[in-house]
């Protein structure tokens, strides 16, 4: 016999509840909102643990709907949303009002919504807030390839307005990350980064933002801004001393940059104008960024001229990552232009 | 052998059933309890780890050490630690209490890890089977919960 395989007399005991409180707390965390439910029912320990320890709650077709029977890939498309979206709302008003827990760490609700439900959703972010949240994710796009797909990307009179107003009267000096996805922000946006003097990560995607985004701020907090296939603004104006990484990926936008500690740019050059902005004044905004990522689809290269002292060079650029898709020609003088405008690399990563 | 910075000092560590298990020291201090115990001087003699069986201390470290190798790859541990979960759930509980009680946080997260993986996606009646968990609630009591939460079970 294995001494590594000595077998404990299989007792009839359940040693599952006989864990000490956190390590159950640990587990029940680790499974969906719908295992979290079921094991509610087993026992009294059970129902107590799972009413109140699970601190990270994500709210997804996934974690909801999918069981075992009737586990299928496509089970999660936008041609079903309709008819998941009210047994989804009703799911999440009941485990709201099912759960005691005092803290959250993670809220997280991933579903094809818009603002035909903001009701619902507002009461959700106030219920977040009211449990000083740290990472709050809301995702109301279709899953099926949103950004691709125009059939599913709904029209900007569909989308949940996100208002600000909405968290300052829970507590958010928890509040770390805010992560939207599919939301309509308004002018007043700006002001999150005012109140949430905690925040260090805002992430935009296939949001409608206002004609222009102000990304400031007095606090001290805030080190990274990601904006990702968002429409309707026109220019981004940046003016933090704290922040330190930036990323946006679109059509180009005008941006204006007042931010002295910004080291790291992630930039998507999706059309001439942005490509040219990339080469041509990016490094005059920003001259002490360090790490660039250039990520682009369609012949972004293209866009480019040739001469070598067109390039703007990135003084203190020590890390270059560029994106090239088989899509762009490769053209090697353009390779060896973008190449000597960045005379301090030390790393250059070519991803394709 | 080769030449780790590690491959001279070796610990004892004496289990609850009187097992002495020597140790590499670089391996052991893995264990958060055991790190403490070193870095203040107090791992001379055996160090008694009074709330762990000899078969689980050597099911424990086995873990170490294979966590404690530099070589290993991010992918090779992850099937080598998929494969050592594969237990009963007598070991899996005697590993819990033990990744606990050494504080290892690695060890502790892959079992909770693995047991919520036992709970997914089954239902009620599974879950109680498969971990022998007494119902005490009252019919009407549990009629009452899966009434709060009617959308998970219909």
């Amino acid at each position: 016999m294995s001494p590594k395989r000595i077998h404990y007399a299989e007792t009839q005991t359940d040693r599952l509840s006989e864990l000490p409180p956190q390590i159950l707390s640990k587990i029940i965390s680790n499974v969906r909102v719908r295992d979290a439910v079921s094991a509610s029912v087993l026992s009294s320990t059970w129902k107590h643990l799972c009413a109140s320890s699970v601190s990270h709650l994500d709210f997804s077709m996934c974690t909801m709907f999918v069981t075992p029977e009737n586990y299928v890939e496509p089970t999660m498309n936008a041609d079903n949303c309709p008819q998941y979206k009210d047994l989804f709302i009703r799911g999440v008003n009941q485990f709201l009002q099912f759960y005691k827990g005092p803290q959250l760490v993670s809220f997280k609700v991933c579903f094809c919504l818009g603002r035909g439900s903001a009701s619902d959703i507002d009461q959700w972010v106030h219920f977040a807030l009211s449990k000083a949240v740290e990472e709050l994710c809301l995702d109301f796009s279709c899953l099926r390839f949103p950004e691709e797909d125009k059939r599913y990307r709904k029209r900007s009179n569909d989308l949940y307005i996100f208002r600000p107003v909405l968290l300052y009267g829970g507590d958010v000096a928890k509040l770390k990350l805010l992560s939207l996805r599919s939301c309509l922000l308004r002018p007043d946006f700006d002001s999150i980064l005012y109140r949430c003097l905690n925040l260090g990560s805002v992430i935009l995607q296939d949001c409608r933002l206002p004609v222009k985004l102000r990304i400031s701020g007095a606090h001290h907090c805030l080190k990274s801004f990601g904006i990702f296939n968002c429409s309707g603004m026109k220019q981004i104006v940046v003016s933090s001393t704290s922040l330190n990484s930036f990323e946006y990926y679109g059509f180009y936008v005008q941006f204006s940059f007042s931010a002295p500690n910004l080291e790291k740019i992630s930039i998507g050059a999706l059309d001439r104008p942005g490509a040219h902005y990339i080469f041509g004044k990016l490094a005059r905004d920003l001259p002490q960024i360090k790490t660039l990522s250039i990520i682009g689809y369609f012949r972004w290269l293209k866009f480019l001229p040739k001469q070598v002292n067109w390039f703007y060079p990135f003084r203190k650029v020590e890390q270059l990552r560029l994106y090239y898709f088989p899509l762009n020609e490769f053209d090697i003088q353009k390779m060896i232009a973008i190449l000597r405008a960045c005379p301090r690399l030390q790393k250059f990563h070519l991803v394709s | 052998m080769s030449l780790s910075p590690s491959t001279s000092k070796m610990l004892s560590l004496k289990s609850s059933d009187g097992k002495v298990l020597e140790v590499e020291e670089h391996v052991a201090v893995l264990c958060e309890t055991i790190k403490s115990l070193v870095e203040d001087g107090c791992a001379d003699s055996p160090i008694p780890l009074a709330n762990v069986d000899g078969a689980t201390l050597g099911n424990v470290m086995e873990w170490c050490k294979k966590h404690a190798d530099q070589k290993a790859s991010a992918d090779d541990l992850e099937d080598w630690d998929a494969e050592f979960v594969e237990r009963d759930q007598g070991e899996l509980y005697h590993l819990i209490m033990a990744a606990n009680y050494l504080n290892i946080k690695g060890l502790l997260d892959l079992i909770c890890q693995k047991v919520a993986d036992m709970i997914k996606g089954k239902h009620p009646e599974k879950i109680r089977e498969i971990f022998n968990i007494e119902n005490d609630f009252t019919p009407e009591q549990q009629e009452q919960i899966r009434k709060d939460n009617s959308w998970a079970f219909e």
